[in-house]
């Protein structure tokens, strides 16, 4: 029998601005969107001018945006840094009417601009669904670049000073968060900020600690982290299912190397400590744990102690 | 094999019983057979999936195959595709068939917990195979919107003959959705199953029901996982939404002195109300009447139900004559909505004038704003007081009007809806579906209306919204789509030597139709006076020949409503109907609105429609070069059968939630608290 499971993973709490000259053309393209089973659980806003735009951005933090020359490239070019300007954190492709060597030099010079491409792409919902699952995959491929997640292997390189034993565990962590992130409906942004977090989760550190540590990160990764359990005093109790996922991975990479039983894990599992207290708990069934710890051990790590 | 006349007592008694347990009166349809003969019969159900069918009086041959049952004008079994012919035996004066449903051993699970007769209508109802791919990733579709609705969802256990509330939980946010976790009320952990129920709930306007394995208890967060089983039965057949109230009330009859009661629930049948005397047993058998303010109607009580505290309630539908209108039941049903929804009249005139001003839904032509308001007042004070609830209003907590819709009786069959204005803000959202239901009340109200239409730009990102929304839900079959291309405010350019003569005639001739037969179900929807006329409003119909004697080339159906009827006089519409090709249509079409300007200046309409055809939305017609000054847009019309409602009802649930989602939580809350929601 096929599965029943979430669609559009991707697509998840995703946020689109569509800047088109074309008033009604943009409102067309934003209702289409609404019924359009393929970009289901992505919200499109429309708007006519960077005014608009911005307030758009403010007021619903949009994170990606398709904005369309609609005037000459000087004018048009100044439009969109008053809009980046405004909204540090978006990030756009642009669509040009000219696609010239100047134009493209001086957008590739903008970090925010993710990709540019000619305007006559988008003159059906076609194409602009086309452009739309474009900008997702380019934001993706870019989120992956971003600074966060180097800051977070540094921040930890820095934390296992003095806890040599945890080197391996981490790695261990690491992977068996990403093999047990199917199981959870992520999107590939939410996933990747859960690795940044995950990277500087260690069970000894207070929800106080993380904060000190993670001032210049995006303050999600404080939120996941906050969000934690911690199986060495057993007094927090994961709060979302993001940290769920980080507390089991860790827990899991623990039992892994003092070489616990799949039958004793998932004993553990059953009883439901306070650490693992959340009913995401429920997703991780006992093949999944004998299978997560398998492959922890056959990577070769060792026992500690 | 059994003798016939076994068969037959066995059969007649289940359909005694059949007739028995519907509690409803057996539906008279058409059986089809494939020696082409029609034989009236009576269709009776007492389980899904099983249909009886009943010929009595003259036979069809013995030989003849049964093909089809027209249930309705708009809803057609037919048999050797979902539905075939189990069994059939025949008697001298009666035969009996038994017709079973492909799906039957899924629907019968549903036994008791749907109504039947919810399968005589194949817009009513789904069943999502889970075991194919595409049912699956519908229901996965289905799932995940739950899934992301930030309001939880209430459902039903139903087993045996029990029921127990839950909550849908997806906090665990798995990706898996074969099983879901079901939040229990801790004083209900006890009684809860385990093992086979159906899990039944509500969302944006289809009810599901889904078999399901319920597992262990697990008290740690209080919830019970549910194994989804192999279907999913979507349902949605409401015909007419109850609105809220709190309106006080008297009700009385010859025998029992008036009592002081509180109506709390209206809908254009009937309603329920509360009072905290004892209701005496003579109210449920006379005739008795329920008086508001200044109306009064008669009403038939024909429930009555004690609720505790000493207060009782008692369910009753409006008493009408049959195929007249009753003023004082439409006025009565539009004065007691006491939600945000009202109807048009003097206290909210400059309230919709905003609207209109604000959304740019003033005619072309308007002199000053102060002449435009004067006039649009004088055409609505005459129209709401003929048709008192023609327009309604959703008003916002500012006060203002943020959406508004009208409807008039437009021929004989349908109710036209118009004038929809809206701002852009979450109440706009919110009131849009709401809006557009209580129009469709008018279907309840006008003698011999059957259709709801409506017509859009094929441009318009509102028709995008609300017609198209289909996708996993229930889908209209039975809705006709017309395209035209449409002139707005045609300026009448003086034809050189037109080739072309028109006359008026009475009555609409038949072979006009047969111009156009694909088009004949919408011409249908535009001829014949409505059962119940809007003030001032007239068809007129104009035949077209060729000055050189060739024939017939064309006709046109020609509505005039007074001015401001509409807030773009847009039912001030003529329609072309002809077989030439698009560029002699054009040129005909001016032709007819010169025509039409030189007999009656101040009829000329507003908008002057070329028929194109009928088909899906998205159906391309080839362009037509306007004539210089003239400017045709692509439109269409809807037609939905009051039978298909529920499908347009689910399409606009869904337009409201998506513009509400809009606005974040908040949004959603206040969507919620609409019926469409649920």
């Amino acid at each position: 029998m096929p599965k029943l499971q979430v669609v559009n993973r991707d697509l998840k709490d995703l946020k689109v601005l569509l800047q088109l000259n074309d008033a009604q053309k943009a409102e067309l393209f934003e209702a289409k969107s609404e019924a359009d089973p393929a970009l289901s659980r992505l919200d499109i806003y429309s708007s006519t001018s960077v005014a608009q735009s911005s307030q758009l951005c403010r007021t619903h933090q949009i994170e990606l945006g398709v904005v369309c020359q609609s005037e000459a490239f000087g004018v048009f070019h100044l439009g969109l840094m008053d809009l980046l300007n405004a909204c540090p954190t978006l990030k756009v492709v642009v669509l040009l009417k000219d696609l010239t060597f100047e134009a493209g030099s001086l957008l590739k010079a903008n970090p925010t601009v993710i990709n540019f491409q000619s305007l006559d792409k988008i003159n059906s919902y076609e194409t602009f669904r086309e452009v739309v699952f474009s900008l997702v995959r380019a934001s993706e491929a870019d989120s992956f670049r971003n600074d966060d997640l180097e800051s977070s292997y540094n921040l930890q390189r820095g934390l296992l000073v003095g806890h040599d034993d945890w080197a391996g565990k981490k790695d261990v962590a690491r992977r068996t968060t990403c093999q047990l992130s199917d199981r959870f409906d992520l999107s590939r942004t939410q996933l990747q900020k859960i690795i940044v977090a995950e990277n500087i989760y260690f069970p000894w550190l207070q929800p106080s600690e993380f904060s000190r540590l993670t001032v210049d990160l995006d303050p999600n990764i404080n939120i996941l982290l906050s969000e934690t359990g911690s199986w060495l005093n057993n007094i927090r109790a994961p709060r979302s299912a993001g940290g769920f996922l980080i507390t089991c991975a860790n827990y899991l990479a623990e039992c892994a190397s003092t070489g616990k039983t799949a039958e004793e894990v998932t004993r553990v599992f059953a009883e439901r400590p306070l650490y693992l207290k959340h009913p995401a708990v429920r997703v991780i069934l006992p093949e999944i744990i004998a299978h997560a710890l398998t492959i922890a051990q056959s990577d070769g790590l060792e026992k500690a102690g | 094999m059994a003798t016939p006349r076994v068969h037959l007592r066995i059969l007649s008694g289940e359909r005694r019983a059949a007739e028995r347990q519907a509690g409803a009166k057996p539906l008279s349809v058409a059986a089809r057979f494939d020696d082409g003969t029609t034989h009236s019969a009576s269709l009776t159900t007492s389980s899904p999936g099983t249909l009886l069918l009943a010929i009595d009086g003259k036979q069809p041959a013995p030989d003849a195959r049964l093909t089809a049952l027209l249930v309705s004008d708009f809803s057609t079994i037919e048999c050797g595709k979902e539905w075939s012919l189990l069994d059939r035996t025949r008697a001298i004066s009666e035969a009996i068939y038994i017709i079973r449903h492909r799906d039957q051993e899924k629907l019968r699970q549903f036994e008791g917990l749907v109504a039947p007769e919810v399968f005589f209508y194949s817009s009513h109802y789904r069943l999502f195979d889970l075991e194919t791919d595409k049912d699956a990733e519908g229901v996965s579709q289905i799932l995940t919107a739950l899934k992301d609705c930030p309001i939880p969802i209430e459902a039903s256990v139903r087993f045996d003959e029990n029921s127990i509330p839950v909550t849908l939980d997806f906090s665990s946010n798995s990706s898996d959705l074969s099983q879901l976790d079901l939040k229990i009320d801790p004083d209900d952990g006890p009684f809860f199953p385990l093992g086979e129920v159906i899990l039944d709930f509500n969302f944006l306007s289809v009810r599901y029901l889904i078999p399901a394995k319920v597992g262990p208890h697990d008290k740690d967060f209080g919830f019970a996982s549910a194994e989804l089983g192999s279907c999913v039965l979507s349902v949605s057949g409401r015909s007419h939404d109850r609105y809220t109230c709190d309106q006080p009330v008297t009700v009385g009859s010859k025998r029992s002195d008036q009592i002081h009661c509180t109506l709390t629930e209206i809908s254009p049948e009937g309603g329920t109300f509360n009072s905290t005397v004892t209701l005496p047993a003579s109210i449920s058998v006379d005739r008795c009447y329920i008086e508001s303010d200044s109306s009064r109607v008669a009403i038939q009580v024909f429930q009555i139900q004690k609720l505790g505290g000493g207060v009782s309630r008692a369910r009753f539908r409006f008493e009408r004559k049959a195929g007249t209108f009753d003023a004082r039941v439409s006025g009565f049903f539009f004065k007691s909505l006491s939600g945000r929804s009202v109807a048009r009249d003097e206290r909210n005139y400059e309230q919709l004038l905003d609207l209109y001003h604000a959304t740019g839904c003033v005619p072309a032509g308007t002199q000053t704003r102060e002449i435009w308001e004067d006039n649009s007042k004088r055409a609505w004070r005459s129209l709401d007081k003929e048709l008192y609830g023609n327009c309604v209003l959703y008003k916002g907590r500012d006060g203002a009007a943020h959406f508004s819709i009208g409807a008039l009786p437009l021929s004989r069959g349908t109710i036209y809806a118009h004038s929809l204005a809206g701002l852009i803000s979450l109440e706009a959202g919110v009131g849009l579906s709401e809006q557009m239901v209580l129009t469709q009340t008018w279907l309840a109200f006008v003698p011999g209306a059957q259709y709801y239409s409506g017509s859009y730009r094929k441009t318009s990102k509102l028709s995008s919204r609300i017609h198209v929304n289909f996708s996993y839900g229930l889908e209209p079959k039975a809705q006709i789509i017309l395209h035209t291309l449409t002139l707005w405010n045609p300026e009448v350019i003086p034809q050189k030597k037109s080739e072309f003569v028109f006359e008026f005639t009475d009555t609409w001739p038949d072979n006009v139709t047969s111009l156009r037969p694909d088009c004949g179900g919408a011409i249908g929807c535009l001829v014949g006076s409505p059962g119940l006329s809007a003030p001032g409003h007239n068809i007129r119909y104009v035949l077209c020949s060729r000055k050189n004697g060739e024939g017939m080339v064309g006709a046109a159906i020609v509505h005039h409503f007074p001015d401001l009827s509409t807030c773009t006089n847009f039912l001030n519409h003529s329609f072309l109907i002809t077989s030439v090709s698009d560029v002699e249509a054009v040129e005909i079409n001016s032709a007819l609105l010169g025509f039409l300007r030189e007999s009656d200046r101040a009829t000329c309409p507003a908008r002057a429609s070329i028929l194109l055809g009928v088909g899906p939305i998205d159906r391309e017609f080839e362009a037509i070069a306007s004539p210089p000054g003239q400017e045709y847009k692509p439109v269409f019309w809807t037609f939905t059968p009051q039978e298909e409602l529920n499908c347009i009802n689910i399409s606009l649930a869904k337009a409201s939630y998506n513009l509400c989602r809009k606005y974040g939580n908040a949004g959603l809350e206040a969507y919620a608290q609409t019926s469409l929601f649920s």
